[in-house]
């Protein structure tokens, strides 16, 4: 608390004179909307799902969340739980960051993210950023980074449990509190998932194929002061999976643990200081006999600097030290690598025009030096219309597979390379808002085989609009995503890529009414390299209604895929056909 | 925290008068947090204003008051200044115009300063809160000056704004007909993201 005393006494002329002056202590508030966390949202293409959409949809898994949104294509392997690739604008699944709570998340093994185990009912908030970032987050965020926040404290002391069942006796229950002190806050959720699913594939092995997964979070945070605090995440997720194959079971935990420290070093001046670990586990199983173990960990550790210059510039530069290991059954040429990076990044932000310069160096064990850069321009128009144009480079680091698998990995490959050009005009109309932007991605050194080479090249243009409005008290989005991702050299589709993605989705809040709908299509794909199997495009309606019966208490109810549209996004994959889930929320205390 | 006293008194006597008394009290008034507005009272041997404004603040943590006390005797002459030295002669007739006045002439800062601050861009994107203590002196003319920082915001980048944003009012003629005299005024601004 401030104590402050300002006395001001007019003269006092002939007589009795005076005139009395005293502070003011009323408080004008200055607010702002929260902003995108992952990058700076005015300068790049950032979708932004905030919580209310979330518990808007009544996702079972991130897939239902994230699917045919701007830029997302999902290829999934029969179900929830089960292997799904993520192409973000057209690139691999090796091609996206994904981070919780800030902590780089992945299997060091295979190079991406068994993103479909993150428990969806933990989220509370999640940014998609497309493009290049890698000079900001280095190696893998080559065709964007998707970061996830899970459940915060709140400012009132409130517990939270949901009961859901639906068909393929999917049934999910999630229970939180949260809590706030003076300068503590505190939230804790766990939840449990589990279905008896359906056949995962076409093949001879004709039984459901379920899953299972437990999860909590925890995350306190703690102010200091005005302005440093002190932040603890911690999520651990464990799942069981069965599979049609010679591989039929799988038994995986994701954890990830962070410590924060942000402070002002002086009052331009503030840094963060973070340091993380995060696990990636899975065994696996034929018909139950254990067959193999891989478990990733990576420990890290990041210094970052911000320093504003007058009120429009902003410096911002730091370290990243990352040690990854791998444990495995598998017998790894070698098990351990660390990487370690300096970036810097100036960004000046005027009335009409915004720029943004960055550079980032990383010096891995396995390849050496990797330096990446990104430069963009943001430019108002007026106050309407707004351009922005940028180029990026990015890296992905080969795989402890790629590199070190005994028998056929190549320790000698380079890092895969690319450059991404983009521009996006965005116009805000009295009904809403639209967005054009259109892209290209080069890839050099894509590595491909076995034994694994650097031998591919892609080619990936595309076109991305979106249109959000609210029409007669429907929020509407609809997400158009058109492109042509080619390999350079055979002039061929890359595999598992549509070529063309819709996404609509309508909401409206009447009362204690809450309904809303979904389309989803996509357009035909390739199964494989080669192009010669086709799966054909498809389209889906899911339905959603909720009616709070209190104010503590909601029911929700859904019915996906309500034409009972057969697809498949991966060859002899199934994916389901109309289910419908029903589910009981209660929040308060 | 940061105890501002400006106060720099310059007293003096003319011919036949003795000097005036003055007593400044330094007793703040507590506002409790929750308690939605805060009071700024004037205490004057005659009349006694109060003066209060409503507040805006959804989270009132942070509040600052105090109370002035003037006491002085008749027949006193005292010439007090702000560290500015302005000397501000009045008449007496004054004393309970300007106190009235004084209401009108802040309602009028407060609209005029709501249409003028901005949340820095660059403070959005990186989370930055934070209560600016920002004193200024509004002349009899109307102009803003000795814009100053009483206490920090922990953040330049908002402290900065805060100043720029007054600089750019840079005056408020408006006012004028309402100013005897000049005034001290100190305003706590706070920026705080909502979650959009």
């Amino acid at each position: 608390m401030k104590k402050t005393r300002q006395a001001f006494l007019g003269a006092l002329a002939a007589g009795l004179t005076f005139t009395v002056m005293a502070e003011e202590q009323s408080s004008i508030i200055v607010t702002a909307t929260r902003t995108a966390q992952t990058v700076d949202e005015t300068l790049a293409s950032v979708t932004v799902i905030s919580k209310e959409q979330i518990e808007q949809q009544q996702p079972n898994d991130l897939l239902d969340l994230l699917t045919s949104i701007r830029g997302i294509d999902i290829a999934n392997s029969g179900g929830i739980g089960k292997t799904t690739d993520i192409f973000v604008r057209g690139t691999s699944s090796k091609h996206v960051l994904f981070m919780i709570d800030g902590i780089k998340v992945g299997s060091a093994t295979l190079g991406s993210v068994a993103f479909q185990h993150i428990p969806v009912s933990q989220i509370e908030r999640i940014e998609i950023v497309r493009g290049p970032r890698a000079s900001l987050y280095g190696s893998e965020a080559v065709g964007g980074v998707i970061q996830i926040f899970t459940k915060k404290g709140t400012e009132k002391e409130q517990a939270n449990i949901e009961i859901g069942h639906g068909t393929y006796t999917t049934k999910n229950i999630t229970a939180g509190i949260s809590t706030k002190t003076d300068n503590t806050t505190f939230a804790l959720t766990a939840s449990h998932l589990s279905t008896a699913g359906f056949d995962a594939k076409k093949d001879s092995e004709t039984d459901n194929d379920g899953y299972t997964n437990t999860s909590t979070t925890f995350n306190i945070n703690h102010n200091i002061s005005d302005t440093s605090s002190l932040n603890l995440n911690l999520m651990r997720t464990s799942g069981a999976n069965d599979y049609d194959g010679f591989y039929n079971n799988d038994k995986i935990i994701q954890q990830t643990t962070g410590l924060n420290y942000n402070f002002s070093a002086l009052s331009n001046w503030n840094i963060k200081l973070n340091i993380a670990q995060s696990r990636d586990e899975s065994e696996n199983f034929s018909d139950l006999t254990f067959q193999s173990r891989f478990i990733t960990v990576r420990d890290s550790y990041s210094w970052q600097n911000d320093i504003t210059i007058g009120t429009g510039q902003l410096l911002t530069f730091g370290i990243d030290h990352q040690d990854d290991s791998v444990d495995s059954t598998t017998a790894y040429d070698k098990t351990s690598r660390n990487n370690t990076a300096g970036y810097v990044q100036h960004q000046w932000t005027g009335e009409k025009n915004d720029i943004q310069i960055g550079l980032r160096n990383d010096d891995n064990q396995a390849f050496g030096n990797n330096t990446t850069g990104n430069i963009a321009w943001g430019h108002n128009f007026s106050k309407e219309t707004r351009m922005i144009a940028s180029y990026g480079t990015a890296f992905r680091a080969p795989t402890f597979n790629e590199l070190y698998y005994p028998g056929g990995g190549d320790p000698t490959l380079k890092p895969e390379n690319s450059a991404s050009t983009e521009i996006e005009i965005r116009k805000k109309h009295s009904w809403g808002s639209t967005s054009v932007s259109a892209y290209n991605t080069q890839i050099d050194n894509l590595i491909a085989g076995w034994p694994p080479t650097n031998v591919n090249k892609a080619d990936i243009n595309g076109i991305e609009i979106s249109v959000g409005a609210k029409l007669a008290g429907w929020s509407t989005r609809a997400e158009l995503s058109l492109l042509d991702p080619k390999d350079k050299d055979t002039g061929n589709i890359l595999q598992r890529r549509a070529k063309e993605m819709l996404r609509v989705d309508l909401d409206k809040k009447s009362g204690k009414w809450s309904t809303g709908f979904s389309f989803i299509g996509q357009g035909e794909r390739y199964d494989d390299t080669a192009n010669t199997n086709k799966l054909n495009g498809y389209g889906i309606v899911n339905l959603r209604a909720s009616y709070a019966i209190s104010n503590k208490l909601t029911i929700k109810m859904k019915v996906e895929n309500i034409l009972d549209k057969e697809y498949e996004t991966a060859k002899d994959y199934n994916n389901p056909g109309i289910n419908g889930y029903v589910s009981l929320a209660y929040q308060g205390f | 925290m940061k105890l501002i006293s400006p106060l720099q008194a310059f007293i003096f006597a003319s011919a036949g008068f003795h000097v005036g008394l003055i007593l400044i009290s330094d007793s703040p008034d507590l506002v409790l947090p929750g308690t939605s507005g805060s009071a700024m009272s004037v205490k004057l041997k005659e009349p006694i204003q109060k003066v209060s404004h409503p507040i805006t603040e959804k989270n009132p943590a942070k509040k600052i008051s105090n109370t002035v006390t003037h006491t002085q005797t008749k027949n006193s002459l005292a010439k007090v200044a702000t560290h500015k030295k302005e000397k501000q002669p009045q008449t007496s007739s004054a004393v309970q115009e300007n106190s009235v006045s004084k209401a009108h002439v802040v309602s009028i800062i407060y609209k005029q300063l709501n249409n003028h601050f901005n949340y820095p861009k660059i403070a959005q994107r990186r989370n930055w809160q934070g209560q600016v203590l920002l004193a200024f002196r509004l002349t009899k003319n109307g102009n803003i000056k000795d814009i100053k920082i009483n206490h920090s915001s922990g953040y330049n980048i908002l402290d900065q704004a805060a100043i720029i944003a007054l600089q750019k009012i840079g005056q408020l003629p408006q006012l004028s007909s309402w100013l005897s005299s000049g005034m001290e005024i100190q305003i706590p601004i706070i920026y705080q993201l909502t979650e959009g």
